[in-house]
């Protein structure tokens, strides 16, 4: 990766970058509001849970898509519904699709291109959001082991803050154990990578089972202060 | 800033949100308890009969504020739409407005005669603004009892937004709070429009009524 690959990554690996992440917890304060999750052994092992779970699932279907789009055999319409048959809560594809939607926003205003173009008419309510992620990443000439980093980069991220903002955690210990799981995170994207060109029916489709029960009751819960 | 004003216009080509592309979009922001709720109920009331209306809420805690509009019935429940604002507030209307852009758009889209949305922020800080990207116009409103020495802190609420609301008039005696004061100050850190009144109270909200009525013919007259 060259030093303007590094600044173009650099872009997208900000949490300030709007696209509409800061919202949600990836299901931690779902989690915490069920069970008693509030110590940082437990935030450690939530966010250990979460990348080599649904987190692996994500990884390897958005280097799926960044392969189909740099080899150009992408089939949206296939891709979407192999992503929809992978999230089981209808509360969590539903966010799914609403975080789609506002990277495709982002994307369109950034790296206005057709794979960002073919990504946001997939589907009438929009994409799922490892859809439009991996059509921006495609966009903005990032490669499959940079994108499939920086998504799980996210994912962590995501939980981190929520853990400093829900419950008060030390950031500085929270960043301690995000720093932990790098070598988890470089384990998921080396299998995604490798995986890129598997067909459909052979990449994994591992789930959270907890996760999914608790989105759903996290998207009629009161009180609540993320999305998801 | 001054939607229908041609010499605010930078931008070469009419951007996306050019007046006539869709409806005008006003943000409500101001300090926790300033009474930015109180406000978007009267306008509803205000209004409802003369304007097709949608509101977005950003609560902290969930649906509070979209419950309670709901609740007083001021508009008709799938006119109300709520946004999580993940623990801020500010940043959701300011730095990262995905959220409410996808909200706005979906709700006017569904709704499809849409003339005003309206976008109330999450209760936050003095220095909390809505983008440009997000509203064409902003109302800030802070009140009597939060102290009467905010305008004169100033900030970019109370010397930015398009209109400042200086509320809860009727408490200042019980409060110890110098209106005239607040006023004063306000009209040195501001130059556009101060209103000082009480939302609550019979007429109260009718000159903030008139400025959005103003706002939303100007933003058709420039279509």
């Amino acid at each position: 990766m060259d030093t303007v690959d590094l600044a173009v990554a650099a872009i997208l690996a900000d949490g300030r970058f709007p696209a509409g992440g800061h919202a949600h917890s990836a299901g931690f304060e779902a989690a915490t509001a069920l069970t008693d999750l509030t110590e940082a052994t437990a935030f450690d092992a939530f966010l250990r849970g979460r990348l080599t779970t649904t987190g692996s699932t994500e990884a390897h279907l958005l280097a799926a898509i960044g392969h189909g789009l740099e080899s150009a055999s992408i089939d949206w319409s296939t891709a979407d519904a192999e992503i929809e048959a992978r999230i089981v809560s209808p509360a969590l594809r539903e966010v799914s699709r609403t975080l789609g939607r506002q990277w495709v926003r982002a994307a369109r205003a950034v790296w206005p291109s057709p794979a960002v173009e073919a990504a946001a008419s997939c589907h009438p309510a929009g994409p799922h959001q490892v859809a439009a992620v991996a059509a921006t990443f495609r966009a903005a000439g990032l490669g499959l082991a940079a994108g499939v980093t920086l998504h799980l980069h996210h994912l962590a991220a995501t939980v981190t803050t929520a853990a400093v903002r829900l419950h008060g955690l030390d950031p500085y210990e929270a960043q301690r154990r995000h720093l932990g799981t790098a070598a988890i995170r470089a384990s998921i994207v080396d299998s995604a990578v490798a995986h890129a060109a598997d067909p459909w029916p052979d990449l994994p489709a591992w789930s959270g089972p907890l996760t999914e029960i608790c989105a759903e009751a996290h998207a009629s819960a009161d009180g609540r202060l993320f999305q998801s | 800033m001054g939607a229908g004003h041609d010499h605010h216009h930078h931008d070469e080509e009419p951007a996306p949100g050019a007046p006539g592309t869709r409806p005008l979009r006003i943000g409500i922001g101001g300090p926790v308890g300033s009474g930015k709720t109180s406000l978007v109920a009267a306008l509803c009331r205000e209004l409802a009969d003369e304007l097709s209306l949608a509101v977005i809420t950003n609560d902290i805690f969930t649906s509070e504020d979209a419950e309670a509009l709901r609740s007083q019935g001021v508009l008709p429940t799938e006119r109300i739409v709520a946004v999580e604002t993940g623990c801020c507030p500010h940043t959701a209307i300011r730095d990262d407005i995905a959220a409410n852009l996808d909200a706005v758009e979906k709700l006017e889209a569904r709704l499809g005669d849409v003339d005003l949305t309206i976008v109330e922020s999450g209760g936050d800080n003095l220095t909390a603004i809505f983008s440009r990207g997000l509203a064409d116009q902003q109302i800030f409103v802070i009140d009597t009892a939060g102290g009467d020495d905010i305008p004169r802190k100033g900030g970019p609420g109370v010397a930015g937004a398009d209109l400042l609301v200086i509320n809860k008039t009727d408490l200042a005696p019980y409060v110890g709070a110098d209106v005239d004061r607040m006023i004063d100050d306000a009209t040195e850190r501001r130059t556009g429009p101060v209103v000082a009144t009480a939302v609550t109270a019979d007429h109260g909200a009718v000159p903030i009524a008139a400025w959005v009525r103003r706002c939303v013919a100007a933003w058709s007259q420039a279509a």
